[in-house]
């Protein structure tokens, strides 16, 4: 019997496994009234549990991971996005200041009464007397010599001079500025009528020196110097700077020299006009010699 | 030896529990069709380890599923029990090499899982499992048997060459 057993364990073993199963069909465990599926199945329960928190717990791990790589494209995407943004925006920054600018100069242009060339400055006089810059229009845009430039002053809407073109080239100009030294041009003191020839000294923190006010005249300091029209180069009216100092020459008892600032700025100024003054009259004819230079 | 029997036991309840846990999370899932992992590893064993081991591992596989299933009780340890018990008979009657005879028999077990679990729900619940949908699963979980049994195949072979011990 029990080497038939040993023999035919497979199949003896195979039956009554199978007869184990079709007994428990048969009996109908999964019913409420026997406790022994219960039982066996509350055992089993915490084991598996066991098993299936740790088989959740590894899942959970590559699925975090995925997780978190996903995150990462995500941040990068976002990153660049905001990176693009922050572009757009300084991008949409800069126009705006351009914008606002150039309807500045649209206000500007509007109030001149003689046609003008918007040019920016490209280069200034690198030495310390500072006596020309260096502007991106040339002959080909219209530019002469002797043309007046000019800048249209934020704080009172003047339009203030700055120099003359005394180099054309064709595509860039050179300015002297009325700070160089022996440059002259006629001036008047705003208030006063009084006419004078106001001189260079070269150096652009320098201040410029009026000559030929009488001696009597009443300066204030403050007071605001202009052209006075007497000239073939610039025209009546633009600002040149106010009186900072009042001085009496000793050669000339009868004439007083006074000190004047000029109104522009050499190290802020950037964009300036070339202004087409037209000469109404000739009066190089008719004087002895030139006191414009 | 013993220590050797014990511990060869213990691997593979181990490996049941897993196996149950990894079924129930349904971790291998292939476009909606869950492959039946418990039912490749215990045509690995029998095929591998014969007929007789093939049964027990199955039985208790088969067991283990109805105490956490709600299915009827006794069905799965039937078809698991009958799935490992044919295994060497089929593989003497297809004489092939061995990875064909095993996906044969993937083929062959799922086919009989279905046919015993229609048969014994019929006879036992007077429940007709056989419709549309039941047919179509049939061939998709063949499939998806087939793709994850290869790869535990390559497994199992790696890791039964490694060890040399007998069981019983």
């Amino acid at each position: 019997m029990l080497r038939f057993l040993i023999r035919f364990k497979i199949v003896v073993t195979a039956f009554f496994l199978l007869f184990i199963s079709l007994l428990a069909m048969s009996s109908r465990i999964n019913t409420n009234k026997f406790y022994f599926r219960t039982f066996l199945f509350s055992a089993l329960l915490n084991i598996e549990n066991i098993m299936l928190s740790t088989v959740e717990s590894i899942q959970n791990v590559f699925i975090n991971v995925k997780r978190i790589k996903d995150l990462e494209t995500r941040l990068n995407s976002a990153e660049e996005r905001l990176l693009h943004y922050r572009e757009l925006t300084f991008l949409y920054d800069a126009v705006q200041t351009e914008n606002k600018k150039l309807k500045g100069l649209l206000g500007i242009r509007s109030r001149f009464e003689y046609p003008a060339y918007y040019s920016k400055i490209i280069f200034r006089d690198p030495t310390f007397l500072s006596d020309y810059v260096i502007i991106d229009k040339g002959y080909h845009d219209g530019i002469r010599l002797n043309m007046p430039v000019v800048y249209s002053s934020e704080m009172n809407d003047r339009l203030v001079l700055v120099g003359k073109i005394i180099e054309v080239t064709d595509s860039a100009s050179k300015v002297r500025l009325i700070s160089a030294k022996n440059l002259y041009l006629g001036v008047r003191l705003e208030n006063q009528e009084y006419t004078g020839i106001l001189k260079g000294q070269g150096s652009w923190n320098q201040n410029l020196a009026l000559e030929y006010i009488p001696f009597n005249a009443d300066i204030r300091l403050g007071d605001s110097v202009i052209t006075s029209g007497e000239s073939e180069i610039y025209p009546p009216g633009l600002q040149v700077g106010s009186i900072q100092g009042i001085g009496q020459n000793v050669i000339e008892e009868f004439f007083k020299t006074l000190y004047v600032k000029p109104e522009f700025d050499y190290k802020k100024i950037s964009d300036v006009f070339v202004l087409e003054y037209e000469k109404k009259f000739n009066v190089s004819n008719l004087m002895d010699g030139f006191y414009e230079r | 030896m013993k220590d050797n029997k014990a511990l060869s036991i213990l691997l593979y309840v181990l490996i049941i529990f897993f196996l149950l846990a990894m079924q129930s999370i349904q971790l291998f899932s292939i476009a909606g069709i869950h492959p039946d992992l418990l039912l490749i590893v215990t045509i690995i064993v029998a095929l591998s380890r014969g007929s007789f081991l093939g049964e027990i591992f199955g039985f208790f596989v088969g067991f283990s599923l109805d105490l956490m299933s709600g299915s009827l009780f006794g069905l799965n340890a039937f078809v698991f029990t009958f799935i490992g018990a044919l295994a060497t008979p089929f593989q003497k009657a297809v004489k092939v090499a061995s990875i064909i005879v095993y996906i044969f028999y993937i083929i062959f077990g799922t086919i009989l899982k279905y046919m015993l679990f229609t048969l014994f729900y019929a006879l036992y619940e007077g429940t007709q499992l056989f419709d549309l949908y039941f047919l179509l699963k049939i061939p998709g979980e063949i499939l998806a048997n087939i793709v994850l049994g290869i790869i535990f195949y390559i497994f199992a072979a790696r890791i039964y060459s490694r060890d040399s011990y007998d069981w019983f």
